[in-house]
């Protein structure tokens, strides 16, 4: 269990590296070779309008790779599962011709690789794997790529990093276009990779560099990556700021005015009333801020406890769904824009007794919000948009803190406490199980499903398994149905 | 007196002897086994342990009202090996209070001020939110409320703190006043030499 290993490391690792010291690394899987990229001492050159004191703390990989030298993004297909939530964030995969059952021993197991302990989800664009890690024994924070197609590690990042256990260590996705990886480590700092050979571009630590504070049981959010921009919420001097993502130079910072901590929260893009907005919950508010510019645009106060690990989810209409753990209620507020300003009022609020998830941000589907619940141990469970419940898998099937993925019409469930893993009919207008199988060990399977070229990428807190979940007729055959998929 | 009667005198004798002998024998038996059992807190029934039940508004407080003891024989009792040794105890603080700059609840949740938080090993003053701490106790303060209890579980906390019978607090009462008002029936009868406590039953459909 995390916490006896959490004693164990804390005791082996005492006196072995101080906070904040840092060197990287990184390994060629191919070649065996190891170089140092060399992180240059000289401050990367501050963006028009941007205190030179938040350029100087960006590192770039030597010096400042020319726009020849940078990668080049791949352009994203239907398979390609880029970042937390997939391309639209909003947990739906575009997969389709997947395996509807499967025997009881499950889908083919097509490679598995050991991972330290985590909760850290993988990407998979382009048939590469991208991941978090973290190597207990030499102290060393990680992103991995692996092969999609056999588990091959392609090249591994490695910063020189102490993390002692807290409820695991790694909780989080990295986000890539193909050609940039942007991924933030568990103590806030970002790094900014080649996606073809792992070298650092930029890394920006966000406790020295907005006076960020580090959150309970470390990061928990997963950086956005749009087009040319890296979005992610700081804390400290700043809300929301986005990075230039080939030199990590700030482009805009929302004002922190209500003096909001980092939560485990990640930002959703959203468009409401035509306006371009990035949606993000603090501990007591969900906000909107400008896409363009950063400002904020409206603010709704809603109470969470102590951490949000769930993303707002807004709807096509400015609804959005708040959820939370530690008893925070379940509501949804109405987002609109009236002439110049902006307005935020609350729709409804669950009472103490009613459904919340966790951990997870459901997904909406046909009209209906689905997700795990809280109540009675993790049911699944079908809710209408106002917040009642239509049908839960009382009796059938509980998942704990699973994560959950939808492709191809089916859920893709799983059970956190176990590894089973349920495919549950999304269609279907009650609980309908299409196949089931313990697909992982666990305990502590709680980090969502990804679906990539039929493949199926699910982790507990030892291993990351690749099954295969491509039908025999159409193997990783796509169509892009999304806007049929969602409300 | 006659042989006859003489006869029937020791037979008659010898009779209450053994029954007296065997009743004795029985009342001994019956007292061993009535008066001096332990209680014990079955972890599956008792809502503020069992899984599944969660919010303070599920807490039961007849441990801490009804025990003949002023103050409970029950406490609460925190297994540090099962312990997480978080920063943020959801049994230690109040988890709906306000969160103060520090990132801590503003609020502890026990209304005895009963558990005392102190830092264990290396302390990260750059990552303060992520050091270790110990929970402790104090058995003078608890009174077995339970709502300490009730937080520290699936999904918040990882079930190290119960609330059990102090079987060196217990008086082992013939009748213990606690199960007589149980909702749940959760205290039980555990004989003379109560046996390890019992694993909470994870499984649920
Ligand atoms: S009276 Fe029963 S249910 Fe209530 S706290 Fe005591 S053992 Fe638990
Ligand atoms: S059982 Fe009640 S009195 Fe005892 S430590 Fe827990 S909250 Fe405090
Ligand atoms: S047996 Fe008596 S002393 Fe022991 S818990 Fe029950 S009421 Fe309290």
């Amino acid at each position: 269990m995390s916490h006896r290993c959490a004693v164990t490391v804390l005791f082996l690792s005492l006196g072995i590296a101080a906070y904040g010291c840092s060197s990287q690394e990184i390994e060629s899987a191919a070649t065996g070779a190891t170089r140092a990229p060399g992180v240059s001492s000289a401050p990367a050159a501050p963006a028009p309008g941007v205190a030179e004191s938040l350029a100087a703390s960006v590192q770039s990989a030597g010096p400042t790779l020319s726009p020849q030298d940078l990668p080049t993004p791949v352009p994203l297909t239907a398979d390609d599962w880029p970042q937390f939530r997939g391309a639209r964030r909003d947990g739906i995969a575009d997969a389709r011709g997947l395996l509807r059952s499967w025997p009881a021993e499950g889908p083919e197991v097509l490679w598995q690789v050991a991972v330290g302990q985590g909760y850290a989800a993988p990407v998979a664009v382009d048939g590469k794997v991208y991941f978090n890690d973290y190597d207990e024994s030499a102290g060393q924070w990680m992103v991995r790529c692996l092969s999609l197609e056999t588990g091959d590690e392609l090249w591994r990042y490695s910063v020189a990093k102490r993390i002692r256990p807290n409820h695991g260590i790694t909780r989080t996705m990295p986000a890539t276009d193909g050609g940039f990886v942007v991924a933030i480590d568990p103590k806030c700092e970002i790094h900014c990779l080649d996606a073809r050979n792992g070298a650092k571009i930029w890394s920006l630590a966000l406790p020295q560099t907005f006076d960020a504070q580090i959150p309970p049981w470390y990061n928990g959010q997963c950086p956005l990556l749009e087009n040319d921009r890296v979005i992610v919420a700081t804390g400290g001097k700043a809300l929301l700021v986005a990075l230039d993502k080939a030199t990590g130079k700030v482009l805009w910072q929302t004002p922190n005015e209500a003096d909001a901590a980092m939560s485990h929260s990640s930002i959703m893009p959203a468009t409401i009333d035509g306006v371009k907005q990035y949606l993000y919950t603090t501990l007591d508010a969900l906000v909107g801020v400008a896409d363009d510019d950063g400002r904020l645009l409206w603010r709704f106060p809603w109470k969470f406890n102590v951490a949000v690990p769930t993303s707002p989810v807004c709807l096509d209409d400015g609804r959005v769904l708040l959820t939370s753990c530690y008893q925070a209620p379940t509501g949804m507020c109405q987002v609109k824009r009236e002439g110049e300003q902006w307005v935020a009022t609350e729709l409804y609020q669950l009472p103490p007794t009613g459904w919340n998830s966790e951990v997870h941000t459901p997904i909406v589907h046909r009209g209906y919000l689905f997700g795990v619940g809280k109540k009675r141990r993790g049911l699944w469970t079908c809710l209408n948009l106002d917040g009642s419940e239509r049908w839960t898998s009382d009796r059938k099937a509980s998942f704990g803190l699973g994560g959950y993925v939808l492709a191809d019409g089916m859920f893709f469930v799983l059970d956190g406490n176990t590894g089973q893993l349920r495919l549950i009919d999304a269609q279907a207008d009650q609980y309908v199980e299409l196949a089931s199988a313990k697909v992982l060990e666990g305990p502590d399977a709680w980090a969502p499903p990804v679906i990539s070229r039929g493949r199926l990428l699910v982790r507990d807190l030892k291993q990351l398994v690749c099954l295969n979940v491509a039908g025999p007729a159409a193997p990783a055959e796509t169509a892009s149905q999304s806007a049929a998929a969602t409300p | 007196m006659s042989d006859s009667t003489r006869r029937e005198f020791f037979e008659r004798a010898g009779q209450a002897v053994c029954l007296t002998t065997l009743v004795g024998a029985a009342g001994l038996v019956v007292r061993r086994s009535w008066a001096l059992d332990a209680w014990a807190i079955d972890p599956n029934r008792c809502v503020n342990i069992r899984l599944g039940v969660n919010g303070p508004q599920s807490v039961c407080q007849k441990c801490a009202e009804t025990c003949v003891l002023s103050l409970s024989a029950v406490r609460a009792v925190n297994d540090h090996s099962q312990c997480g040794r978080c920063c943020i105890c959801p049994a230690y603080f109040d988890v709906q209070s306000t969160v103060g700059p520090d990132g801590l609840p503003s609020k502890k949740l026990c209304p005895r001020d009963a558990i005392v938080r102190q830092p264990i090993g290396e302390v990260d003053p750059y990552d303060p939110l992520n050091n270790y701490y110990e929970y402790l106790i104090d058995e003078e303060k608890c009174n077995g409320c339970g709502r300490c209890v009730m937080e520290c579980k699936d999904p918040a906390g990882l079930g190290s703190i119960r609330l059990e019978v102090r079987y060196d607090l217990c008086l082992r009462c013939n009748r213990c006043s606690i199960a007589e008002e149980c909702p749940e029936t959760a205290l039980q009868r555990c004989g003379a030499d109560p046996q390890p406590r019992s694993p909470l039953v994870s499984a649920h459909a």
